[in-house]
């Protein structure tokens, strides 16, 4: 997956259930977890796992009646793709940014970290 | 417009030496004046940066009520004696200043910056609502709960698990949220991580930082604003700190510093995960992890928030004042023969003059001028015979002027008709005196009307 493109939001969705699972998927699993809350055909979701085989995401294998479908993306790879960047950037000025974070730092080394763990065991009385 | 950015020059000059000042005294006043004085009293500057206006103790110095363009005062000189001239302002008024255009650029960097903030505040909470889950675990509901209750916080507070982000955190302004990472957090660091972002909402830090980015956002030229932006930042977590960590045990504390340690480790790990990025050393964890360890008793930093508020509205005087005596004095100074005159770019100069004795003149400016102006004049004048002269004279040439005739000027003329338009010779622009003449024999009384300076 080398030109991994950012799934449009219903795709999404539908990846969510599919990584959220145990493979095989089917399409039963997915309208029960999605197509109700969204109140989607099974058409509908038909439509969008066959567009994510398209892409990639997922493949499909047919037994006997039942279609099933299995990732083929890893959640962590395209979470990856999706945000880290984004992150990166959002971090590297995230001083004025409108969160309120647990820290401000960016970049911390390891070591300096275990240092400041030592300072803070010492530290008695 | 054009008194507006000079107040908003004024306003970001005299805040940067204040933030300054407060920065650097920060070290010191850390280790007497509680954490959540030295906050409040940045939020006082902070407003004084995004407010450029001062109330005035002195109404005279009101910018509003010094009068644009228009002689204060006018007293006739004495053709043979020396002239002696105050002037209202620096000499700078050989560099036009195209305020329109400084004005321009001012609100496209605004507006850019803001709008840049949104979108990128925009795009965060989309992928935000794209990944996050609600967390459904009912003991960490339960746990925030009794929190919010503890806490006296009575609006409702979503819980979301979002991979993606590498550190705790609270969003939204009006139905706030936290969010964590999805990294394995132990139940007394939940406790720890979800009662400082509390701290925050109960702070409403959210709009504090809201407010800063406006600040940023109008002073965006100014980099003092950027750096302070960043104190804040660090001064804002320090204090919630020192909110949450009242009255506990030094080894709660030891708690609390090894979780935001854990917290930044592990976050750390997940962004090197997302991001190909190499870690170097933070100081504002050591601070921090510092100040938490901090157990000496703090004052109460009313004085330093009053003193911020003083220099904030005494800021707004000096810097009024001040310019208003800067002597442009050419030769030796004879009080009485004083001439005061704002000292502005080309436009419209008002003219008034009560009485010109024959073969006196008045000297008003300096004023721009360029190679292709146009001079209208527009002067009326009571009295016979006397021959109202107006011309305008280079600035180094002043001190040569010995009679409304003499001197170079670039432009001289008589007014013979009410409406009066001359054309600039293609001279070097440049500062120039108006000198106003009666080169007559008898009293001009009541030397009204404007001269003005355009392009047309």
């Amino acid at each position: 997956m080398n030109d991994m493109k950012k799934l449009p939001d219903a795709e999404f969705e539908i990846m969510k259930v599919v990584w959220a699972n145990e493979p095989p998927i089917t399409t039963n699993i997915i309208m029960e977890q999605l197509g109700r809350e969204k109140e989607w055909k099974a058409q509908t979701v038909i439509t969008l796992l066959l567009r994510l085989v398209k892409r990639g995401f997922i493949r499909t294998e047919k037994n006997g009646k039942e279609r099933t479908y299995f990732p083929m993306v890893d959640k962590g790879d395209y979470l990856k793709f999706e945000t880290g960047d984004f992150m990166e950037r959002f971090h590297a000025n995230s001083f004025t940014s409108l969160v309120a974070t647990l820290y401000n730092d960016k970049k911390l080394k390891d070591s300096d970290l275990d240092e400041l763990v030592k300072w803070l065991k010492e530290k008695r009385d | 417009m054009q008194l507006f950015l000079t107040a908003l020059l004024r306003c970001s000059i005299a805040m940067s030496v204040i933030s300054l000042v407060y920065i650097t005294a920060m070290p010191l006043l850390s280790k007497r004046y509680s954490a959540k004085w030295l906050y409040y009293t940045w939020l006082v500057i902070v407003i004084g940066w995004v407010f450029p206006f001062r109330p005035h103790l002195d109404t005279h110095l009101f910018p509003f009520q010094i009068p644009n363009i228009q002689v204060i005062e006018a007293q006739y000189i004495d053709v043979s004696e020396p002239l002696t001239i105050i002037t209202n302002g620096t000499g700078g008024a050989s560099a036009i200043p195209q305020w329109w255009v400084i004005i321009s650029i001012w609100i496209i960097g605004m507006v850019g910056m803001i709008a840049y903030n949104v979108w990128r505040h925009g795009r965060f909470l989309k992928m935000v609502n794209r990944w996050s889950e609600d967390i459904t675990n009912q003991w960490t509901l339960d746990v925030l709960d009794k929190l919010r209750t503890e806490m006296k916080i009575g609006m409702h507070v979503g819980l979301k698990i979002c991979p993606g982000i590498t550190s705790p955190m609270m969003i939204g302004f009006f139905s706030p949220v936290i969010l964590l990472p999805s990294i394995k957090i132990a139940s007394d660091e939940l406790i720890f991580i979800l009662r400082h972002e509390l701290v925050h909402l109960k702070r409403n830090d959210l709009w504090y930082k809201a407010l800063v980015l406006l600040a940023t956002a109008v002073h965006w030229f100014n980099p003092v604003v950027h750096i302070m932006a960043k104190a804040i930042a660090v001064q804002c977590e320090i204090s919630c700190d020192e909110l949450l960590l009242q009255e506990t045990s030094i080894e709660r504390r030891k708690q609390y510093g090894e979780t935001i340690i854990g917290v930044v480790r592990n976050g750390a790990k997940l962004q090197t995960a997302l991001s190909t990025d190499f870690y170097r050393v933070g100081k504002g964890i050591k601070t921090r992890i510092f100040y938490i360890m901090d157990t000496t008793k703090k004052k109460a930093g009313i004085t330093i928030l009053s003193v911020a508020l003083m220099a904030i509205i005494g800021s707004g005087t000096t810097f009024a004042s001040s310019p208003a005596k800067i002597e442009n004095a050419c030769t030796p100074m004879q009080a009485k023969r004083e001439l005061i005159s704002p000292n502005l770019s080309k436009q419209v100069i008002n003219v008034d003059v009560k009485t010109l004795e024959g073969r006196k003149f008045v000297c008003l400016g300096p004023y721009a001028l360029e190679g292709d102006d146009i001079i209208k004049c527009d002067i009326t004048t009571e009295g016979n015979n006397g021959n109202l002269t107006i011309k305008f004279v280079e600035d180094n040439k002043k001190r040569d002027i010995k009679g409304p005739l003499q001197g170079l000027a670039i432009i001289d003329c008589r007014i013979q008709n009410p409406d009066h338009r001359v054309k600039v010779s293609p001279s070097p622009a440049g500062s120039y005196w108006l000198v106003i003449g009666n080169d007559g024999g008898v009293v001009l009384n009541n030397i009204k009307g404007t001269i003005e300076i355009t392009t047309e």
